[in-house]
């Protein structure tokens, strides 16, 4: 039985309409379909901008007739998280404050989503201002998880990887703070980048915390994920954390295997918590080291500071960072925050000067410690989520500051790339992920380790009861 | 004062300080997260040199036409006895 076209997955799409053998407007009216349909069940998106889509849509096939084929993502429809920016469309920030601001131009990614061909189909739930929670008293989701809709999807581009993972959109554009990306992309079993700070523009993205931000593409493959930042990175000079640096070919590195690399194991973050992240994400690792090993990778074993240290520094500059952000709001408009977000903004009111300061000292600190590191291995495989997704009920206000370290947190006060990549299925049938992270501006090694795990584990094809 | 009991109307002053009014939940919420944020922050304090300075906090930017400005040229005169 022929596939249905969401199943086929971004890469295979794309080859599909590069051979003229699948239409844009058909591809865009079949996930159009299934998002409108699925929506209501999973509330992944808070927009769906089918009537532009369409003209897209339309516009690429003329296009493609005339012979102008502009690559891998001609065609192909996306959406981002409602944080970013699109032309014409409020950016809500999943919060009542901002729900009629509409945005004056297009941020940078969706230019170059658009420059490259890519049909912008609409904006993904995100938690409210990328920090607040599974909010019910907010106007737009909480998003739900495909495998489990009473289950958490993880945050904050929680929308985006439900989307995605119920096979509604190709490709979502996240944000990353503090694993944004990495978290939920973990819960819902997709393959979520998040590239080295300053790799892609952040430009006309409403900012969380600046020094921490990244922005990056989740999608069901590692396949699909690298042909996806192939369009997105670029530099950009109105963006002060832009970095001007080559592109790299990403989408060739999943064929390239891991003979000769070496790959550090960073076993100490979950063995200082070993009574919190659970066992199945502990043999989650387990497996994807042998997996690395049987391919060729030498492993060694890495040891860095401990998880508590990195988690710190990145959340008290998360805090501070977010609450100057916030300010003005939170001290006029506080009504308008959901309570999730305004449990999680107050820590940075409560700091000291010296409190930011001294995070920043321990953060100079730890980059030069990961950089050491990354003299003597190419890649580090690090545990991804502390468990399975959580039960929504049970995800608690106070869960940023009070929670466990989370082992995604590290990497954004490095600034270095990072991937969630699917890792299986718990018994129950839940994603397990791990994560693994690169030197810095070297998202090509960490693609092809992602993809050797990903094809190891077996696990690119099976797709969430929800997407049935 | 001690981080792990701070009193109310200690917490009241910070919150104060801030410019934030909060109601009472928000208010008791901050207040029960407080002493976790102050671990956080104190696990920060090691011992380190005096000297070792967050470099990455401010980059100063290259100014393109430093020697063109009017205080330049007023400093460079000064300095040479020119004028």
């Amino acid at each position: 039985m022929m596939p249905e076209i969401w199943e086929l997955g971004l890469s295979a799409i794309s080859r599909l309409i590069g051979q003229r053998k699948l239409s844009p407007v058909d591809v865009l009216d079949h996930y159009l379909d299934r998002a409108c349909r699925l929506n209501p069940t999973l509330h992944c998106f808070s927009t769906i901008d089918a009537e532009r889509a369409r003209i897209e849509a339309r516009s690429s096939e003329a296009e493609m007739s005339r012979g102008l084929y502009k690559g891998r993502m001609h065609g192909i429809p996306f959406a981002v998280k409602d944080i970013i920016d699109v032309e014409g469309v409020a950016t809500t920030n999943g919060s009542r404050l901002t729900i009629n601001e509409v945005a004056k131009t297009d941020s940078a990614v969706v230019q170059r989503l658009r420059a490259a061909g890519g049909i912008y189909m609409g904006k993904n739930e995100t938690q409210e201002f990328a920090m607040g929670g599974p909010d019910f008293s907010l106007p737009f989701g909480p998003a739900r998880k495909p495998w489990d809709i009473e289950r958490f999807t993880g945050g904050s581009s929680s929308g985006s990887a439900s989307a995605v993972s119920a096979g509604a959109v190709p490709l979502a554009v996240g944000t990353d703070t503090g694993g944004s990306i990495r978290t939920p992309s973990a819960y819902c079993g997709i393959a979520g980048m998040k590239p080295t700070y300053g790799r892609l523009s952040r430009r006309g993205i409403t900012p969380q915390a600046f020094s921490l931000d990244t922005v990056g593409p989740m999608t069901w493959t590692v396949e699909d994920n690298a042909i996806a930042l192939e369009a997105l990175a670029g530099f950009d000079p109105e963006d002060p954390s832009s970095v001007e640096i080559a592109p790299q070919p990403w989408s060739q590195a999943p064929a390239l295997g891991l003979q000769g690399m070496k790959i550090g194991l960073v076993r100490h973050f979950h063995e200082e918590e070993q009574d919190r992240f659970s066992n199945e994400c502990i043999s989650a690792f387990e497996t994807a080291a042998l997996l690395m090993k049987d391919a060729g990778a030498e492993t060694v074993e890495v040891r860095l500071s401990p998880l508590r240290h990195y988690f710190a520094a990145q959340r008290i500059i998360m805090y501070g960072e977010a609450a100057a952000i916030h300010e003005y709001d939170l001290r006029h408009n506080i009504e308008q925050y959901g309570p999730f977000s305004v449990e999680r903004f107050l820590p940075g009111y409560l700091l000291t000067a010296v409190d930011y300061v001294q995070a920043c000292r321990r953060r100079g600190e730890l980059v030069h410690e990961l950089a050491e590191v990354f003299r003597f291995v190419d890649l580090l495989l690090v545990v991804g989520a502390l468990s399975v997704a959580p039960r929504m009920k049970d995800v608690a206000r106070n869960s940023l500051v009070n929670g466990t370290p989370s082992a995604n947190a590290p990497f954004n006060l490095t600034g270095s790339p990072a991937m969630s990549v699917s890792a299986g299925l718990n018994a129950d049938g839940f994603p397990l992920s791990v994560q693994i992270v690169g030197r810095n501006f070297d998202e090509f090694s960490i693609y092809r380790a992602a993809h050797v795990v990903e094809a190891g584990m077996g696990c690119g094809n099976i797709r969430p009861h929800a997407a049935r | 004062m001690q981080i792990d009991r701070i009193t109310s109307e200690d917490f009241a002053a910070l919150v104060e300080r801030a410019g934030l009014s909060l109601n009472q939940a928000q208010f008791e919420a901050a207040l029960r997260s407080y002493g976790r944020l102050r671990e956080l922050a104190e696990s920060l304090r090691i011992p380190r040199n005096r000297a070792a300075e967050p470099a990455h906090l401010f980059q100063v930017p290259a100014s393109p036409h430093a020697g063109a400005s009017a205080f330049a040229k007023t400093e460079t005169r000064r300095e040479t006895g020119d004028e």
